[in-house]
C-alpha cells in the first residue's frame, strides 16, 4: 500500500492531546447532599485516583483514537499499486444519428443511450479516465479524456439530435486512437445499429484472425478496435416508411416541364398504406395513395411543368399498416395502428430551377406562322419590328426572317431563309432538289424533329466562309439548316424559303423554335441537387450586393451562422471558400429542410425572397437510415450489461470515511448513553 | 452562487439519518454536563459528520485558472523541406522556453496522425513517429520496408484529422490552444470545418514552402473527347522555383512525339502543342522532365493526360500469315470499317491496346501462340468492356489451337472438345513427362494439368499411357482406354518431382509400349526442362516413325532445344519452346487434338441457315457457295447457332459475354476453305454484318459521363436520356473499373436524380484507371461508354506556396490567432478555464482538528472550571 499525501500522518500527532483529555485530573463538581448517606454512593462513583487510573474510560479513549486514525489515514489517501493498474480509459461513442430520433424506445432511442451513459459514469472508478465521442458525418471529441464526472455528465445531457446519416467507424477510430493502447481501454458505442455493419470492428473480425494475409496491416487494425469495442443496442425491430429520395430535374425537351424522381420505402414487415403529396411553393402538384407491400421500394419518376420553379415538397401521411389475408386482395383489408416511429423521413424538399424567359426580336417582312410560333412559345417574349434597329439589343435572340445585315449581329442570332449574302456567307444558287436526306442526330436542335418528308420547293445554297456544323443536308450535301461557327455568338441558319414549303404548317416546325430557344439559352436539363444529410457542399453566391454585407447561412429550423465577414481585415473572414471567387463552402448540413445563404443586414427580413442569395435542399434520403431495425451482425454481438467497476471502484479513504462516519454516529450513541463508563 | 460542485451528490443524503441519529441520542443523554455544554458538543459533533458527508459527496472548488495546455500540431509531410523544418524548430524552441507554467504537448501529422508526445518533434527523426502504433507480439510484415512506410505515411496532408485528433487530446482544467505549424496545403479533408467545429481556439502558423531546387510537371491538359482526325492541342504546365533547364519529352502512347530542351523559367511555364487522333480511340499523353540542373522530388516530373477519340469502328485481325487474311480486310474497309492486321507477337498486352478496337478477330492463331496475359487481357476486355471477338476456323484454330480450357475457350460460344465420331482412327499416346528436381513447383504442376487436359480430349476408343522419368523411368499410368479419365488424372496427380534427367530410356519405353498397341495413330508428347543424359534420341526416333509412330516434343525454359527440336523433326511432330510453365497445358492440348486428326472435316458443304437473324438480312445464303473445310465444335448451351454445316456442327455461333459479343466461324474467310467464298458477291456484306453484330456497340449518343478526381476519389456521374431526350430512370447502370494494376472493381451507379447516376471509387494508385460505363434496360446493354483516367502523382508533391489564406481562415473561424510570435502564444491573460479542485482532504483535517476539541467538550465540564476559576481568584 502507497499514501499519496503521507505528510498527514502529521495529524496523527493530534492523538497526544486527546489522550491528554483523557489523563486530565478534571475538577468535581460539588454536589450538596443532604445525608452521608449518599456519601459512599458518591465516593463510588467518584474515588480519588492516580493518574493512571484515568483510563477507566478506555474504550471511550480508543474509539476516540480510532476516528483520528480513520480520518488521518483516509486524509494520507492510501492506494494499492493494483488500483493503479487496474484504472481503465474508456471512450463513449454516441450515435446521435437521423434513426436515434426514433420513439420506439420512450422518449428516443438517444435519451435511452444517454442514460445508459450515465451510468457508465456513475459506475467509473475514481482513477478511470472517460471521453466522450460523437459519430457525426465527421467524429467530434465532445470532452476529452477526463476523470472529472460532472463534466462528463454535462457533456452527455447536453448531446442534440441531428438528421445526419451514421457514420460509425471514423467515431471509433478516432475513439481507439484516444485510448492510446491503454491496456484495460475500451469503446462503447451507443447505438441503435440502424446502419450497415460491414465495415465495423465486429468481434466476428477476431475470430477471422488465422485467415488473414499477414502481410496485410489493416485487418490488424480492425482487429484490435474490434478487441476493444462494444456494442450497446438502443432499438426495437420498429416499423418505420419514409420518402428515401426525393430530386427535381427540368426537362431536357419541354422547355417548362420539370420530372420528380421520389422513392417511399417501407421498411417494416407490414403492407402499409400512405399518401404521398407534393407541394411546389406550397400549392399542392400531385398526390399519390400508395399501397407499399413489406419491405417495397416504391419509385417513381413524375412529370410536371412550371415556369417559375421554386420548392418542392414530398410530405408523407397516413401512414397506417394493413392486414389482409391475400396481399393481393385489398377489400378485405383491416387498418393497423400507424407505422411510423420516425418523422425525419416524412418529408423531403428538393429545388425545382426557375426557367428564365427570352426576348425575341422577330424582324421579318411578315409571316403569321413564324411569328405565331414564337408567340407561341412560354420562355419567349417577343417583339416584331419589320426593318432592322439602329442598335441590335444585347439581351435578346435576334430572328431575321428574309433579309439579313452585311455584317451579322453579335450575340444568338437565327437566320430564316436569308435573302443575300453576309459576313458569315455568300448566297448561292437555288438548290436542285431540296430534299433532306441527312439529319444529325446527335444534335439536341434535331430532337423530335422529322424533315425528310418536308415539302421544300425552294431552298438557297449558302456558301459558308467557315465550314458549319451541318443540321440538315440536302441529297445534293447542301445544308438546309446548319450551325454557323462564329466567335461572336450563336448562329443559326435554315435556308428554307417558309412562304413556299409547308414546313410551317408541321408540327416539327415549333419544335425546331423550341429546341433552337433551348439551344440559345444553354438551358440542359437544370437540376440543383437535393443533399444527403451531413453533405458539405460549395454554393456559388449570387451576390449582386454590396460587398461589405454579412452573408449568413440560415438552417431550416432557423440557426444563423455568418458565414464570411468582408471585412477590410482578411483575417477575420471566418467561412468562404479560398480566394476571392464568390462561393462559399457550407456545412456539414446537419438538418432536414432547405438551408439557404441571405444577406445578414438587419434591416431586411428573412422573409424577403430578394434576400436569398442560394438555397440548399437536404434530406435524410438513406434506404438504411429510414429503416429503423438494427444490423443483425450488431444484435448479435450486441452487449446489455456495461462491465462491473468491481467493488473497489472508489478510493480508499472514501470506506475509510464511510467508516468513519459510522464510528461518530456509534461513539456518540454510546457515550450519551453511558456505554463506555 | 459558490463555484462549488459535488461529484457524488447523493452521499448529502447522509446528512438527514447522520442528525437524526445524533439529535436522538442527544435528547435521550445520561450526560451530566451542563446543558449549553452538550449544545457545543451536539454542535461540534455535528459539524465533524456534516465535514466527513461533505468530503464523500465530492465537494469540489470551481476555480478559475489562467494556466494553458497548448498542443502544437506538427506537419511532417512530404511537401515540409530543409526550411520550413528550420522554422518550425526555431519556433517550438522558443515557445518552450517561453512557456512558463503553462503546459505544451506535440502532435506531428502528415497523411495519418502521430502520437501526442511531451518531447519536441524532432524532424527527420525516427520513423517511428508517424508509424502506427504497434502491440507487442504482432508480426510487423517482413516485406514492408520502414523507410518506404514512413514514407507512405507522409505522402498527405490531412490537417482536418489533426485537428480533431487534437481537440481529443485537449485535458479538462487547462486554457485550451492548438498551434498548427503547417505549410496550409491539405491533400484530404476540410481543416476549415473542422476548425470550426473543434471549440477551441486554433492559431496557426505557415511554413514557407519548399526552398529547395524544385520543377514540377503540373498539368498535362487535354480534351476529354475528340472526333478522329479534328485538331486539339495539348497544354502543359511545368512549374519550377528556380531558373532551370531541362529536357521535355512528351509521349503518345509508347512513341515520342517531342524531345527538345527548353529554358524554364521561375514560376508558371506554359506550352502546347497541336495533335490529333487518326486511328486510336484512347491516346495517353505523357510528359516527362529531366536533365534538370536542380531537382529535389523526382517524383513529379512526370505526368499524364488522356483522349478518347470517336470515329469509325475499329478491327483487329490477328492472322499468323497476315497475307492470307487481305481479302476479308479488303471487303470490310469497303463498308466503313477500319482493319488493322497484324500477326500474333501484335496482340495488345493491354487493356488500352485493345481499347482503340472494337473487335478482336483471331484467324488460325494457336493459343500456344499468345501468353496467358494477353488471353485473360481479352477476356476481361469482353465481358466488362464490351469488346466483340471472333474466332474464325483453321487448322490452328479451337481445339487445333490448343484452346482447350483457356481463358478464351470460356469466352466463345462453343467448346473444343467434341464427341468424336466413330468412323475416326484409334489414337495410342504416350506423355513422357520430366520429374527431376528442377520442375519441382509451377513446372511439374503446370504438366499435371496439361496431361489431364490430354486426357480429357481424348475419345473413348483412344488408349494413353503416362511415364515419368528422373534418373529412372517410372509408369504412371498404364496403357489404357481414355474412357478411364478419372483413375489415369488421379494416377497423374500422384506424379511427384524426384531427381536428375534420363530420358532416354523413358523415350524407348515409350516406343515400347506403343508398339505393343493396336491403335491407328500413335503419338509420343515428350516435356522436359533439362539437358538430359546421353543416349541415341535420333536414332529412337528414326525407329519411331518406321513404326508410324509420331513424336512431339516440349521445351520448357529453353534448355536443350536443339536436341527436342531434331527429335520433333525426324519423329515428323511438333516442336514447342514453352518460356513459361503456364503454354504448357494449351501446348498439349492442341497436341492431342491435332495428333488425333479427328477436328478437321475437309469435305465441301453448303452453310445451312438455323436461325435467322437481323446480321444476315438481304443475304441470299441458300445462293452461298460452298465452304471446303471447318473444325468440329459443339455449341455451348446458351449459344445461338445460326449458321451450321449439313453434317449439323455448328458453323457460325455467337452468344453474349459479360458486356460484350462473341462468336465462332468454324470454317475460315481465306482461300484454303472460303476460296469459293472470295468471289461470292456476298462475301463482303456477310463479314460486315457479323463483324457489326459482333463489334461493342459505341452508341453513347444518350449518355454522358463526366468523370473527376479529388484527392483519393474518383466521382463518376452518368447523365442517361433516350433517343428522344427523355431522362432514363431506374435503368442499371454499371461501373467497370481497371485500376493499374489491372486488378478489376465492378459497382452500381446509385440513381440520384432524374436520368442521373452517380458512384465513386478510389484512386490511391496513381496510373491509368479504365472506366466502362453500361447503361442497361432490361438484359439488354443500352448504351455504354469508356473513359480512362490518369491519376498522376499525389497532390503532397505539388510545389505550391503556402495556403496562407486557408491559415487566416482556420485561426479566424477558431478565435485563434495567425502566424503569432512564439511568445504571444502563452498571451493571453484574458482567457481563463475552470479547474475543479477537490475538497476533500480540507474537509478531514479540519474534522481532524475539531475532533480534538469534540473530546475536550465531553472529557471537561468547563463552567465548572471556569468558574472554579474565577472562585478561585485573589480578586475574590
Amino acid at each position: 500500500m502507497s499514501f499519496a499525501l503521507p505528510i498527514a500522518f502529521t495529524l496523527a500527532a493530534l492523538a497526544v492531546p486527546i489522550m491528554g483529555l483523557y489523563v486530565l485530573k478534571v475538577r468535581l463538581r460539588r454536589v450538596p447532599v443532604s445525608t452521608n448517606l449518599f456519601w459512599k454512593q458518591i465516593y463510588d462513583e467518584k474515588p480519588p485516583r492516580s493518574i493512571w487510573q484515568h483510563f477507566r474510560h478506555f474504550v471511550s479513549l480508543l474509539l476516540q483514537l480510532l476516528l483520528l486514525l480513520l480520518i488521518v489515514l483516509a486524509l494520507s489517501d492510501p492506494y494499492f499499486s493494483w488500483q493503479l493498474l487496474e484504472s481503465r480509459r474508456l471512450v463513449v461513442v454516441f450515435d446521435n444519428s437521423a434513426s436515434m430520433r426514433a420513439t420506439d424506445i420512450g422518449p428516443s432511442r438517444l435519451a435511452a443511450a444517454k442514460s445508459a451513459a450515465l451510468e457508465i459514469i456513475d459506475g467509473m472508478r475514481f482513477r478511470d479516465e472517460v471521453a466522450i465521442v460523437l459519430a457525426g458525418s465527421t467524429p467530434e471529441v465532445i470532452v476529452g479524456m477526463s476523470g472529472h464526472a460532472p463534466t462528463l455528465r454535462d457533456a452527455i445531457n447536453t448531446l442534440s439530435f441531428s438528421d445526419n446519416p451514421t457514420h460509425l467507424v471514423a467515431a471509433i477510430e478516432l475513439g481507439h486512437q484516444l485510448l492510446d493502447q491503454h491496456p484495460h481501454g475500451q469503446i462503447f458505442v451507443m447505438t441503435d445499429g440502424a446502419i450497415d455493419s460491414q465495415d465495423l470492428p465486429l468481434p466476428s473480425a477476431l475470430e477471422s484472425n488465422a485467415s488473414l494475409d499477414p502481410t496485410s496491416v489493416a485487418p490488424h487494425k480492425t482487429q484490435r478496435m474490434a478487441s476493444v469495442v462494444e456494442y450497446h443496442l438502443f432499438a426495437t425491430a420498429a416499423a418505420n416508411v419514409g420518402i428515401t429520395q426525393l430530386q427535381v430535374r427540368r426537362s431536357l425537351i419541354d422547355p417548362l416541364g420539370y420530372e420528380i424522381l421520389a422513392s417511399v420505402r417501407n421498411a417494416s414487415a407490414n403492407q402499409v398504406a400512405c399518401r404521398l403529396e407534393f407541394l411546389l411553393n406550397d400549392v399542392p402538384v400531385d398526390v399519390i395513395p400508395l399501397i407499399l407491400k413489406p419491405e417495397e421500394i416504391w419509385s417513381r419518376a413524375i412529370e410536371k411543368t412550371s415556369l417559375e420553379g421554386g420548392r418542392l415538397e414530398g410530405v408523407l401521411t397516413q401512414i397506417h399498416g394493413i392486414e389482409t389475408k391475400d396481399v393481393s386482395e385489398k377489400t378485405n383489408a383491416t387498418k393497423l395502428d400507424t407505422l411510423d416511429f420516425l418523422s425525419t423521413d416524412n418529408n423531403a424538399w428538393a429545388l425545382l430551377p426557375s426557367r428564365k424567359t427570352q426576348r425575341v426580336l422577330l424582324v421579318s417582312p411578315g409571316n403569321l406562322f413564324l411569328q405565331k410560333v414564337f408567340e407561341a412559345n412560354p420562355l419567349a417574349e417577343v417583339s416584331i419590328r419589320r426593318d432592322f434597329p439602329a442598335q441590335w439589343p444585347v439581351d435578346s435572340i435576334i430572328v431575321l426572317h428574309g433579309n439579313v445585315p452585311s455584317i451579322l449581329p453579335p450575340g444568338n442570332v437565327f437566320v430564316i431563309d436569308p435573302m443575300g449574302s453576309c459576313d458569315q456567307w455568300e448566297q448561292g444558287v437555288a438548290i436542285e432538289t431540296p430534299i433532306v436526306t441527312e439529319q444529325n442526330k446527335s444534335s439536341p436542335l434535331m430532337n423530335h424533329i422529322r424533315l425528310d418528308n418536308v415539302l421544300i420547293p425552294d431552298a438557297k445554297q449558302l456558301l459558308f466562309r467557315t465550314p458549319p456544323q451541318a443540321l440538315a443536308k440536302t441529297l445534293s450535301g447542301e445544308s438546309v439548316y446548319a450551325e454557323v461557327q462564329r466567335p461572336e455568338g450563336k448562329c443559326l441558319v435554315l435556308s428554307v424559303n417558309l412562304e413556299t414549303s409547308d414546313l410551317a404548317f408541321r408540327t416539327a416546325f415549333p419544335i425546331l423554335v423550341a429546341n433552337s430557344l433551348g439551344w440559345f439559352s444553354g438551358s440542359t436539363g437544370e437540376l440543383q441537387q437535393s443533399l444527403p444529410t451531413g453533405a458539405v457542399t460549395t454554393v456559388t453566391i449570387n451576390r449582386a450586393t454590396r460587398v461589405s454585407d454579412d452573408v449568413v447561412l440560415n438552417s431550416p429550423h432557423g440557426e444563423t451562422t455568418v458565414l464570411f465577414v468582408a471585412g477590410p481585415d482578411s483575417v477575420n473572414i471566418p467561412l468562404t471558400a479560398v480566394g476571392s471567387s464568390q462561393s462559399a463552402t457550407i456545412g456539414p448540413l446537419h438538418e432536414v429542410g432547405v438551408w439557404s445563404v441571405r444577406h445578414g443586414r438587419k434591416e431586411t427580413t428573412a422573409d424577403i425572397p430578394a434576400n436569398i442569395l442560394a438555397e440548399v435542399a437536404v434530406n435524410l434520403a438513406s434506404n438504411r437510415e429510414s429503416d429503423l431495425r438494427p444490423a443483425k451482425e450488431l444484435v448479435e454481438s450486441r452487449q446489455t450489461h456495461f462491465p462491473a467497476a468491481g467493488w473497489l471502484r472508489r478510493p480508499f479513504w472514501y470506506y475509510l470515511v464511510l467508516v468513519a462516519c459510522s464510528l461518530t454516529i456509534l461513539e456518540w450513541f454510546l457515550y450519551q448513553r453511558r456505554l463506555i463508563s | 452562487m459558490l463555484p462549488v460542485e459535488f461529484t457524488q451528490p447523493t452521499w448529502l443524503t447522509l446528512i438527514v439519518p447522520m442528525g437524526v441519529a445524533l439529535a436522538f441520542w442527544f435528547v435521550r443523554s445520561l450526560s451530566d454536563f451542563p446543558r449549553r455544554q452538550r449544545i457545543m458538543s451536539l454542535v461540534t459533533r455535528s459539524v465533524i459528520c456534516l465535514l466527513l458527508v461533505l468530503a464523500l459527496s465530492g465537494l469540489t472548488w470551481l476555480h478559475r485558472t489562467h494556466e494553458q495546455f497548448v498542443l502544437f500540431v506538427v506537419d511532417q509531410s512530404l511537401s515540409i523541406g530543409a526550411r520550413a523544418e528550420i522554422r518550425a524548430t526555431e519556433f517550438l524552441e522558443i515557445a518552450a522556453n517561453q512557456k512558463g507554467s503553462h503546459r505544451v504537448a506535440y502532435l506531428p501529422f502528415a497523411a495519418t496522425i502521430g502520437k501526442v508526445q511531451e518531447e519536441r518533434v524532432v524532424y527527420g527523426a525516427t520513423p517511428s513517429i508517424l508509424a502506427q502504433p504497434t502491440y507487442p507480439g504482432e508480426r510487423v510484415p517482413p516485406s514492408r520496408d520502414a523507410v518506404a512506410d514512413q514514407h507512405d505515411t507522409r505522402d498527405g496532408t490531412n490537417l482536418a484529422a489533426a485537428i480533431e485528433a487534437a481537440v481529443g487530446y485537449l485535458p479538462p482544467g487547462y486554457v485550451p490552444q492548438i498551434v498548427v505549424l503547417t505549410d496550409g496545403n491539405q491533400t484530404d479533408g476540410n481543416a476549415l470545418a473542422a476548425a470550426a467545429r473543434s471549440r477551441v481556439p486554433v492559431s496557426t502558423i505557415p511554413l514557407p514552402a519548399r526552398s529547395e531546387p524544385e520543377v514540377q510537371v503540373s498539368a498535362v491538359e487535354v480534351p476529354i473527347e475528340v472526333r478522329e482526325g479534328e485538331p486539339f492541342f495539348v497544354d502543359v504546365t511545368i512549374h519550377a522555383n528556380h531558373d532551370d533547364e531541362g529536357l521535355v519529352e512528351v509521349f503518345r502512347g509508347d512513341y515520342k512525339v517531342l524531345s527538345e530542351t527548353r529554358p524554364l523559367k521561375t514560376g508558371e511555364n506554359k506550352f502546347r502543342f497541336q495533335q490529333s487522333i487518326e486511328h486510336d480511340r484512347m491516346v495517353a499523353f505523357k510528359v516527362r522532365l529531366s536533365g534538370l540542373q536542380g531537382d529535389t522530388l523526382l517524383a513529379n516530373n512526370t505526368d499524364s493526360g488522356l483522349v478518347y477519340a470517336t470515329g469509325k469502328p475499329r478491327v483487329l485481325i490477328i492472322e499468323s500469315d497476315p497475307n492470307l487474311i487481305r481479302e476479308l480486310a479488303f471487303a470490310l474497309e469497303d463498308e466503313g470499317i477500319q482493319v488493322d492486321v497484324r500477326p500474333p507477337q501484335g496482340l495488345p498486352a493491354t487493356l488500352a491496346g485493345l481499347q482503340n478496337y472494337e473487335l478482336l478477330m483471331l484467324s488460325n492463331v494457336p493459343a500456344t501462340a499468345l501468353t496467358q496475359q494477353q488471353m485473360e487481357i481479352t477476356r476481361t476486355w469482353v465481358q466488362d468492356f464490351g469488346g466483340g471477338f471472333i474466332m474464325l476456323g483453321g487448322e490452328q484454330s479451337f481445339g487445333l489451337g490448343g484452346y482447350y480450357k483457356s481463358p478464351l475457350e470460356e469466352i466463345l460460344p462453343v467448346r473444343s472438345d467434341f464427341e468424336k465420331e466413330k468412323e475416326k482412327p484409334s489414337l495410342g499416346m504416350v506423355l513422357v513427362i520430366d520429374r527431376s528436381g528442377s520442375m519441382d513447383g509451377d513446372p511439374l504442376e503446370m504438366a499435371k494439368t496439361a496431361a489431364r487436359s490430354a486426357v480429357e480430349l481424348l475419345g473413348n476408343r483412344d488408349q494413353i499411357a503416362v511415364l515419368a522419368f528422373d534418373d529412372q523411368t517410372h509408369v504412371i499410368s498404364e496403357m489404357q482406354s481414355a474412357s478411364n479419365k478419372g483413375k489415369i488424372s488421379d494416377e497423374i496427380s500422384r506424379i511427384e518431382s524426384g531427381g536428375g534427367t534420363s530420358m532416354y530410356p523413358a523415350m524407348e519405353m515409350s516406343f515400347e509400349i506403343l508398339s505393343a498397341t493396336s491403335a491407328k495413330l500413335k503419338h509420343v508428347i515428350m516435356l522436359t526442362d533439362g539437358v538430359s543424359n546421353a543416349g541415341d534420341f535420333e536414332a529412337m526416333a528414326q525407329q519411331m516413325v518406321s513404326a508410324k509412330i509420331t513424336v512431339s516434343t516440349v521445351a520448357l525454359g529453353g534448355a536443350a532445344t536443339e536436341l527436342l527440336e531434331s527429335i520433333a523433326r525426324i519423329g515428323k511432330g511438333r516442336y514447342y519452346l514453352a518460356e513459361d510453365a503456364s503454354q504448357v497445358p494449351q501446348i498439349f492440348a492442341k497436341e492431342t487434338v491435332t495428333a488425333s486428326k479427328s477436328a478437321i472435316d475437309e469435305e465441301p458443304f453448303v452453310p445451312q441457315v438455323v436461325r435467322a437473324t437481323h446480321a444476315l438480312r438481304e443475304l441470299d445464303m441458300e445462293a452461298a457457295p460452298f465452304l471446303l473445310g471447318y473444325v468440329m465444335t459443339r455449341p455451348k448451351p446458351t449459344s445461338e447457332v445460326i449458321l451450321a454445316t449439313e453434317k449439323g456442327d455448328p458453323l457460325l455461333v455467337w452468344w453474349r459475354y459479360g458486356l460484350g459479343m462473341t462468336a465462332a466461324f468454324t470454317s475460315d474467310a481465306k482461300s484454303r476453305w472460303a476460296a469459293e467464298w472470295l468471289t461470292w458477291p456476298g462475301y463482303g456484306k456477310f463479314w460486315t454484318q457479323v463483324v457489326r453484330q459482333t463489334m461493342r456497340k459505341s452508341d453513347t449518343r444518350g449518355i454522358q459521363l463526366t468523370v473527376s478526381q479529388k484527392g483519393r476519389r474518383a466521382e463518376v456521374t452518368v447523365d442517361a436520356v433516350n433517343e428522344i431526350g427523355q431522362f432514363l430512370n431506374h435503368s442499371e447502370v454499371e461501373l467497370t473499373v481497371i485500376n493499374p494494376q489491372l486488378r478489376r472493381e465492378k459497382s452500381r451507379l446509385k440513381q440520384t436524380a432524374p436520368g442521373r447516376y452517380a458512384t465513386d471509387f478510389t484512386t490511391l494508385e496513381p496510373g491509368a484507371y479504365h472506366l466502362e460505363v453500361a447503361l442497361k434496360q432490361g438484359d439488354i446493354v443500352a448504351y455504354r461508354q469508356s473513359r480512362g483516367l490518369i491519376v498522376g502523382y499525389s497532390d503532397e508533391l505539388r510545389i505550391q506556396p503556402p495556403n496562407e489564406a486557408l491559415l487566416k481562415e482556420i485561426a479566424g473561424i477558431s478565435g485563434g490567432q495567425f502566424n503569432p510570435e512564439p511568445a504571444r502564444i502563452f498571451d493571453r491573460p484574458k482567457a481563463w478555464a475552470t479547474r475543479p479542485r477537490p475538497l476533500w482532504s480540507w474537509m478531514l483535517a479540519v474534522a481532524a482538528f475539531l475532533l480534538v476539541l469534540d473530546v475536550a467538550l465531553r472529557r471537561i465540564e468547563w463552567p465548572l472550571h471556569l468558574r472554579g476559576r474565577i472562585e478561585a481568584s485573589p480578586f475574590n
